[in-house]
C-alpha cells in the first residue's frame, strides 16, 4: 500500500475511506436514539439539532474503529451526554439542569429500550396516516422547519396554547395508536 | 391503569394527564424551572414514567424528521398511498444504499472539517467553547454616518458615554461645555464647542440648535449642510465657522472657500440665496436679516488647535493615572501589576510589580511598543500568531479580579487570550475574548468539568479599536462572577460550583495561549489588539474600586 509523505494528498487513502464507511455505519445505526437522548436532556429541538452535529464531530475525531457496535453506542451516549450537559452549563444555565443520575438513568433507558422504540417509529408513521386530515395538516404546518407556533397560532386564529393543546392531543392520540399497533404485530 | 410511585413533592404524579401536561410543558418550552425540577423527580424516580416521556419525545421527533409530509400526505389522501419506507431507507431513493452513506459522508465530513480546520479544541468533549462562535459571519450594518474623534474637557450627562473612535449614528448630541470633533463619513469634520445641541440627520447634514461650530469641508465633502434657526447653510468647499448667540441670532464666518445661505425652511429657494467668500462674516437676526460683522477666526477652535488642546489634556489625564499606579505599588491586594511602560533599557521586558514589593519580569516575544491609551504613553501591540508576554504568577487565592485596558482590534480567532494560564489546570482560570465578543472567565473543576461564565457580546464592530476597560472579579465569598465594561456591570453570575480548591496563575500567557501538554491540540488564541494595563488582585474588588480604575484610566 502506497503512503504519501507530509500528508499533501488531498484524496482519503484507502484505509481511511474504509474507515469513514466504518464510522458512518456505526454513526447512523445509533444516530436516532442518540439524537432522541439529547432531546430528552435539552427539549428544546433546535438546540438539540446543534449540539447533535457537535456529537457527530467528536465522535469522527476520536473514533477507534476497533469498536463494535455496543461499545461504539455506549461510548456515542457518553459523548453526547456530555455535550448535551455542557452545552446547557453554556447556553441555558438559567435553565434547571438536570443532575447525572438522571441522565445516566435516561441514557440507560433509551438503550435498553432502543428495539422498542425503534419500531414504535415505524409504527407512529403508519399512525400518522391514520389522522385526520385537519390534524395532518396542522402537524404539517406545525412541524415544518422553522415554523414559529405563536405565528401559527395567530393565522389560525388561535390563542398559542390552543395550538398547544391540540399538537399535544394528537401526540397523545399517536403514542396511543403506536402502542396498538405493535401490540397487534405481536399477535400475529 | 398502573399507579406512579409518589416521592418528592409529591404534586400530580398520580394522574396521568397532569404528567403528560408537564412533560408538553417542558417540551414546549413553558415549563418553570420548578417545573423542570418535578419532570426530574418523577424520572429519577420511576421507570416507567421515564419511558412513557421517551415514548413522548419519540412521537415528537418522528414528526419532525417526517421528509416532505405536505408531498406524503396529499398523496394518500387522493389515493391511499402505500406505507412509507422504514425511517432508515428515506434517503433519497437515486442514491441506492452505498448512495446515502456517500451523502451522508459529504454532508458529515463537510462538517467536520470547517470544524478542525477552525479549531482543533482541547482533546476533551467540553467543546461548547466551541459553539456559537462558528455561526455563519453576517454582515454587520453600519448605522453610523461619523466618527468621534478628539475631545477635549468635554462635560455634561451623556458625554460620559462618549469614547473616541466611537462610530455616531444619526441623532441627538448634547453636552453643556468642551470641545469634540465629529469626522462625517462624507467627508467633512466638524469641531463643536458646547454648551451645544446638535441633531445628526445624516453623513452630510446636521441641524445646530445651540453651541459653536467648525467644519473643514475638502473638496469630496461639498454640499456638507448645516441647518440653524433662522439660516441653512450649504458648504460650497471650504473651512467655515457658526455660532448661534443667545440672543438667538446665527453668526457664519468663512475663513476659506465659499458657502451658501438659504432662507430657513425656504427649501433652498435661489431667491433667498446669499454667497459668503472668504474673510465674510455676517450675523442673521431671529428676522432672518443678515448684517455684517467683524470675523473673529480665533473665536473658533479648528482641528489643529483642538488637537494640541487635547493633548495637552492627555498630559494632565496621564499624569493623574501615574499616581494611581503608585498607589498601587503599596496594595496588598495586588499581586501582578503590569502599566506597560516601555523599559527603554530592554524593552524585551514587560516590568510589573508582585506582592510585597517584588517584581515580575514579563518576556515579550514577538509584540511590538506602540501608542497606547495617551500619545505620551506606551501599549504593547499584539498582531501575530506569536506575540505573547510569558509570565509567572506566584501565589493562591480564594478571591481574585482581574482588570486591564485593551484596544482590541479585531476577532479573529475562536477565542483572542487576554491572561491564559498555561494548558487549562484545575483552579487556574481563562480569561479571554471569544470571536462572537463574549467575555469569559472559565473555571476548569475536578472531573475535567470546566464553567465558563461569560458575558455575552461585549465586542462588537463597533467597539473595535477603541479603548475599553475590561474587568471581572471572581468572589468566592459572596459566590459570585461580575464581568464589567467601561465600569459597568455588563454581567453577574452566580457560581455554578465552587473551584476545588484555591485559585492560582503560575506559569501563564497574556495576548496568546501556552499549552505544554501534548495531547492539547489549541487553535491559536492570539490577541488582535494593543494591551495598556494589566492589574491581577487576589480579593475580589467592589464595583466602586473597579469605577474608579475604569475613571482614572481613561484615555
Amino acid at each position: 500500500m502506497e503512503h504519501t509523505v507530509g500528508g499533501a494528498n488531498r484524496f482519503m487513502e484507502k484505509s481511511e475511506r474504509e474507515q469513514h464507511d466504518h464510522f458512518l455505519r456505526l454513526f447512523m445505526e445509533h444516530e436516532e436514539m442518540l439524537r432522541l437522548f439529547v432531546r430528552s436532556l435539552l427539549f428544546n429541538m433546535e438546540e438539540s439539532r446543534e449540539v447533535m452535529q457537535e456529537v457527530a464531530v467528536v465522535l469522527w475525531r476520536k473514533f477507534d474503529s476497533s469498536l463494535d457496535s455496543d461499545s461504539f453506542r455506549r461510548w456515542a451516549f457518553g459523548v453526547a451526554r456530555m455535550e448535551a450537559l455542557a452545552f446547557r452549563r453554556d447556553r441555558a444555565r438559567d435553565r434547571h439542569l438536570f443532575g447525572d443520575d438522571v441522565a445516566e438513568l435516561l441514557g440507560c433507558t433509551i438503550q435498553d429500550e432502543a428495539n422498542r422504540l425503534d419500531h414504535e417509529r415505524n409504527a407512529l408513521e403508519t399512525c400518522v396516516r391514520k389522522l385526520r386530515p385537519d390534524q395532518r395538516e396542522l402537524l404539517q404546518s406545525a412541524y415544518q422547519p422553522g415554523a414559529k407556533l405563536k405565528d401559527l397560532a395567530k393565522t389560525l386564529g388561535w390563542t398559542s396554547m390552543t395550538l398547544y393543546k391540540k399538537l399535544h392531543r394528537i401526540r397523545l392520540q399517536l403514542m396511543e395508536c403506536a402502542k396498538r399497533e405493535l401490540a397487534a404485530e405481536d399477535y400475529s | 391503569m398502573r399507579q406512579t410511585r409518589t416521592r418528592g413533592r409529591g404534586l400530580l404524579v398520580n394522574d396521568q394527564h397532569a404528567r403528560l401536561e408537564l412533560i408538553r410543558r417542558c417540551l414546549d418550552g413553558e415549563a418553570t424551572n420548578e417545573e423542570i425540577a418535578q419532570l426530574e423527580e418523577l424520572l429519577r424516580a420511576d421507570p416507567e414514567f421515564r419511558l412513557e416521556y421517551l415514548r413522548y419525545l419519540n412521537v415528537d421527533s418522528v414528526l419532525a424528521a417526517l421528509p416532505n409530509k405536505r408531498e406524503s400526505v396529499a398523496e394518500c389522501r387522493v389515493h391511499d398511498a402505500p406505507q412509507l419506507p422504514p425511517y432508515e431507507s428515506r434517503w433519497p431513493h437515486f442514491l441506492g444504499p452505498a448512495g446515502w452513506l456517500t451523502a451522508a459522508a459529504m454532508l458529515l465530513f463537510s462538517s467536520v472539517l470547517t470544524l478542525q480546520s477552525i479549531d482543533r479544541e482541547q482533546n476533551n468533549t467540553r467543546s461548547q467553547r466551541t459553539r456559537g462562535i462558528i455561526a455563519k459571519p453576517t454582515a454587520v450594518k453600519d448605522t453610523g454616518v461619523a466618527v468621534l474623534t478628539r475631545t477635549a474637557g468635554l462635560q455634561g450627562a451623556a458625554s460620559t458615554n462618549w469614547r473616541i473612535g466611537e462610530t455616531i449614528p444619526p441623532g441627538l448630541m448634547k453636552w453643556d461645555s468642551g470641545l469634540l470633533q465629529l469626522e462625517f463619513y462624507g467627508g467633512a469634520t466638524v469641531v463643536a464647542e458646547g454648551p451645544a445641541e446638535i441633531e445628526i440627520l445624516d453623513e452630510s447634514r446636521v441641524v445646530c440648535r445651540a453651541g459653536r461650530l467648525r467644519a473643514r469641508v475638502p473638496e469630496p465633502a461639498r454640499g456638507f449642510a448645516v441647518l440653524a434657526p433662522n439660516v441653512e447653510l450649504v458648504d460650497l468647499g471650504t473651512d467655515f465657522g457658526l455660532d448661534i448667540l443667545d440672543d438667538g441670532s446665527v453668526e457664519v464666518h468663512v475663513f476659506d472657500g465659499a458657502v451658501e445661505l438659504f432662507a430657513v425652511e425656504s427649501n433652498r429657494d435661489l431667491s433667498t440665496r446669499v454667497q459668503l467668500n472668504a474673510g465674510d462674516a455676517v450675523s442673521v437676526g431671529r428676522d432672518g436679516i443678515s448684517k455684517p460683522v467683524g470675523s473673529r477666526n480665533a473665536d473658533f477652535v479648528s482641528p489643529s488647535r483642538l488637537n494640541r488642546m487635547s493633548a495637552f489634556q492627555q498630559q494632565q489625564t496621564h499624569r493623574d493615572w501615574r499616581t494611581f499606579r503608585d498607589s498601587l505599588r503599596d496594595d496588598p491586594r495586588v499581586v501582578a501589576y503590569f502599566p506597560f511602560e516601555r523599559n527603554s533599557s530592554d524593552d524585551r521586558v514587560l516590568t510589573g510589580y508582585g506582592s510585597n514589593g517584588t517584581v515580575i519580569e514579563g518576556a515579550i516575544v514577538g509584540c511590538e511598543w506602540t501608542q497606547g491609551r495617551w500619545s505620551s504613553k506606551s501599549s504593547l501591540q499584539f498582531k501575530r500568531p506569536g506575540d505573547r508576554v510569558r509570565l509567572n504568577v506566584p501565589g493562591k487565592f480564594e478571591s481574585m479580579t482581574y482588570s486591564t485596558w485593551v484596544r482590541v482590534d479585531g476577532l479573529d480567532r475562536m477565542h483572542s487570550s487576554l491572561l491564559l494560564t498555561d494548558g487549562f489546570r484545575e483552579n487556574s482560570p481563562h480569561w479571554q475574548i471569544r470571536r462572537d465578543g463574549n467575555l469569559v472567565l472559565g473555571v476548569q473543576h475536578p472531573g475535567d468539568n470546566a464553567i465558563n461564565y461569560q458575558a455575552k457580546s461585549v465586542f462588537n464592530a463597533f467597539r473595535l479599536g477603541q479603548w475599553t476597560h475590561l474587568a471581572t472579579v471572581y468572589d468566592s465569598e459572596r459566590s459570585l462572577v461580575t464581568h464589567y465594561v467601561n465600569g459597568e456591570v455588563a454581567k453577574k453570575h452566580r457560581l455554578k460550583s465552587f473551584a476545588g480548591g484555591l485559585l492560582e496563575i503560575g506559569n501563564a500567557t497574556i495576548g496568546n495561549w501556552s499549552e505544554p501538554e501534548p495531547h492539547h491540540a489549541p487553535g491559536i488564541r492570539n490577541l488582535n489588539g494593543c494591551m495598556d494595563e494589566l492589574i491581577v488582585f487576589n480579593e475580589a474588588l467592589l464595583g466602586k474600586e473597579v469605577r474608579r480604575i475604569h475613571e482614572v484610566g481613561r484615555p
